[in-house]
């Protein structure tokens, strides 16, 4: 069996609403750029990636606590 | 195929089953940028935000009857349907594994919206190549350099106001991704938890080394 685990920022939460950029595999992931656009940040983690190689995820920060899950409807 | 654990992911002051995925379309060789997304066994399918099936240029919307509506917490939000493929990291092993899913994009119910986005980020690009420019001259501090900046603010925030209720749901994989499983198995004590999960061979669409192939697909 293999075994992952993700870190995630423990400061998230005065980002919320932002789009932050960060490593899991860090053990206290920094936040490496945050900004309110999606765009700015997809291409910030783009841009580090081609330049050193990491692979960042983009999250945005939900302001509640949870994410909502949406239902079919026609 | 082996089994797979993953411990829950604290995110905002919450735990929860997330997966490192992204997503690629194969008809434009485009991929998105890493994601954690939730596992949500309440949502029916997969869905992803604006900002999502926009990298990865999924076709616009051709006409308003391609539009849907779907409800859930916080309201509804207008989506259309698309295929493309999820990609599944598995960082242990140095892999990746492909499914071919219809995914709901959200989208707002506007036929050319997109072109709306980009003629600000237009706006905003020229601004920033002037401030640039500008301080290459060493004329950073100027007065127009601070109005061009008071200016990106706003547009940014005006891209935001438009674009932000198709973003807050973030990436969420719903049963029709657990399809991909021959099962999934959820344990939580309280504020620990950890998922197994073991891949259905068969529903694999394509695979590769991780990070290296991802790296040969365009961001």
């Amino acid at each position: 069996m293999t075994k992952t685990r993700y870190n995630t920022p423990k400061n998230s939460s005065k980002y919320a609403g932002k789009f932050i950029v960060f490593d899991t595999e860090e053990k206290n992931p920094k936040v490496r750029y945050r900004s309110p656009v999606a765009k700015e940040a997809y291409d910030k983690a783009a841009e580090i990636q081609n330049k050193t190689g990491e692979n960042l995820v983009v999250e945005r920060v939900p302001e509640g606590k949870n994410q909502s899950s949406y239902f079919f409807t026609e | 195929m082996t089994a797979h654990k993953v411990n829950y992911a604290y995110f905002n002051r919450e735990y929860g089953p997330y997966l490192r995925v992204f997503f690629y379309n194969p008809k434009d060789g485009k991929r998105s940028v890493e994601n954690l997304a939730i596992l949500d066994s309440g949502s029916n399918n997969i869905i992803i935000p604006f900002s999502i099936g926009r990298a990865i240029n999924l076709n616009n919307p051709e006409s308003l009857e391609d539009f849907k509506r779907a409800h859930g917490v916080g309201g509804a939000v207008s989506f259309v349907e698309k295929p493309c493929v999820v990609y599944l990291i598995n960082e242990e092993l140095g892999e990746m594994y492909g499914f071919w899913d219809n995914v709901v994009w959200e989208h707002p119910p506007e036929v050319d919206f997109i072109e709306k986005i980009e003629k600000i980020e237009r706006s905003v690009g020229r601004k920033k190549a002037l401030i640039e420019k500008m301080e290459k001259e060493n004329k950073g501090d100027s007065r127009l350099v601070s109005i061009y900046k008071k200016a990106i603010g706003q547009k940014n925030n005006k891209i935001k106001e438009l674009t932000d209720r198709f973003e807050k749901s973030g990436v969420i994989l719903g049963r029709s991704f657990l399809n991909n499983f021959e099962y999934v198995k959820f344990h939580q004590r309280g504020s620990n938890g950890h998922f197994l999960y073991k891949i259905k061979e068969s529903k694999i669409n394509r695979t590769g080394k991780y990070p290296d192939d991802m790296s040969k697909l365009t961001p």
